[in-house]
């Protein structure tokens, strides 16, 4: 073993020179990328798994004697396993967050919103999701300031309205034709009702969160929105962003998540916004 | 709390470099004996 080593591995560490450090740092980065988006989904399993495969198939290829193409395969058929079973989740991290285009330059320039309507459009929506905890009323508000696809806005009814907690309740209140969608916030209008959104196929959801929850989980994975759940059953009110939920948002928490939406996810998209922030908080 | 977080951020960053490194030296050094 030691002699293998000092005969055929030990050369290769020696003679490494500026080409093979070149492809070294390839390999690194390729590795880094694809270990920090498994860590932040907390896939510590598939990461255990993955390193354990490499060292595992890397061994055998040397022992076997395998050719050059037969270790590639098994190497990058692993790979592919790995980026199909988090599609999603790449499409979310490394689409969704790190293209700023996305953002809607249209809906971001169109904020001009003073700091007295913004407390009013978040009191309003407080008031609205208090209420209908307190009654077991089901809603699911979505809090966007991307551009929501037309499948989405189309599958409800187009409303336009300013945002005021009566419409919200009458919006959900039982037995009504729109209260089994979604609402869409954009800015401080609200956009559409009754909207149909995508579920989240998490295996790991607590059973007693239902259809409603995993449409509010469902957007935040695909969309750079943010979800507020009222439970019909419990009246729990839960917060999801960015695929994860929160259960039992209180009216600070809403607050704050209403604050974030209003003053750094929308107002922050634009310069002037940069420039407003400070002096409207 | 907030210290904790980000001591266990900066931990799990520096094991997933440590990971990387290893690999990427395990799979090249894998190419190399095979080619």
């Amino acid at each position: 073993m030691l002699s293998f080593f000092t005969e055929n591995i030990l050369p290769i560490i020696t003679n490494i020179g500026t080409n093979e450090f070149i492809v070294l740092g390839i390999f690194f980065l390729a590795i880094l990328t694809l270990l920090n988006l498994l860590s932040k989904n907390n896939a510590f399993k598939i990461t255990v798994v993955f390193v354990l495969y490499v060292i595992l198939v890397s061994a055998l290829a040397i022992l076997l004697k395998l050719q050059t193409i037969e270790y590639l395969l098994l190497i990058v058929s692993f790979i592919i396993c790995v980026v199909v079973m988090f599609s999603t989740e790449i499409k979310r991290n490394v689409w969704i967050r790190k293209n700023p285009k996305i953002v809607s330059t249209d809906v971001a320039s169109a904020v001009r919103n003073t700091q007295q309507i913004v407390n009013k459009n978040i009191n309003e929506i407080i008031k609205a999701l208090q209420n209908m905890s307190k009654n077991d009323v089901g809603a699911i508000l979505v809090l966007s300031n991307t551009k929501i696809p037309t499948s989405i806005i189309d599958s409800g009814v187009k409303i336009d309205s300013d945002i005021s907690s009566a419409l919200i309740e009458s919006i959900f209140f039982p037995k009504t034709p729109l209260h089994d969608g979604a609402i869409i916030i954009q800015n401080d209008k609200i956009q559409a009702a009754g909207c149909f959104l995508p579920l989240s196929q998490e295996t790991d959801l607590p059973k007693e969160l239902g259809t409603r929850h995993r449409a509010g989980l469902g957007v935040t994975e695909v969309l750079n929105v943010t979800a507020i759940i009222v439970s019909e059953e419990t009246g729990i009110i839960s917060i999801a962003k960015g695929g994860k939920i929160t259960r039992y948002a209180d009216s600070e928490m809403l607050r704050k998540t209403l604050k974030e939406y209003y003053w750094q996810d929308l107002i922050g998209t634009t310069k002037e916004g940069k420039n407003n922030k400070g002096g409207l908080i | 709390m907030n210290e904790r977080k980000t001591k266990s951020k900066v931990l799990l960053v520096m094991a997933n470099v440590v990971i990387s490194i290893v690999l990427s030296l395990v799979i090249f050094i894998t190419f190399k004996t095979l080619l």
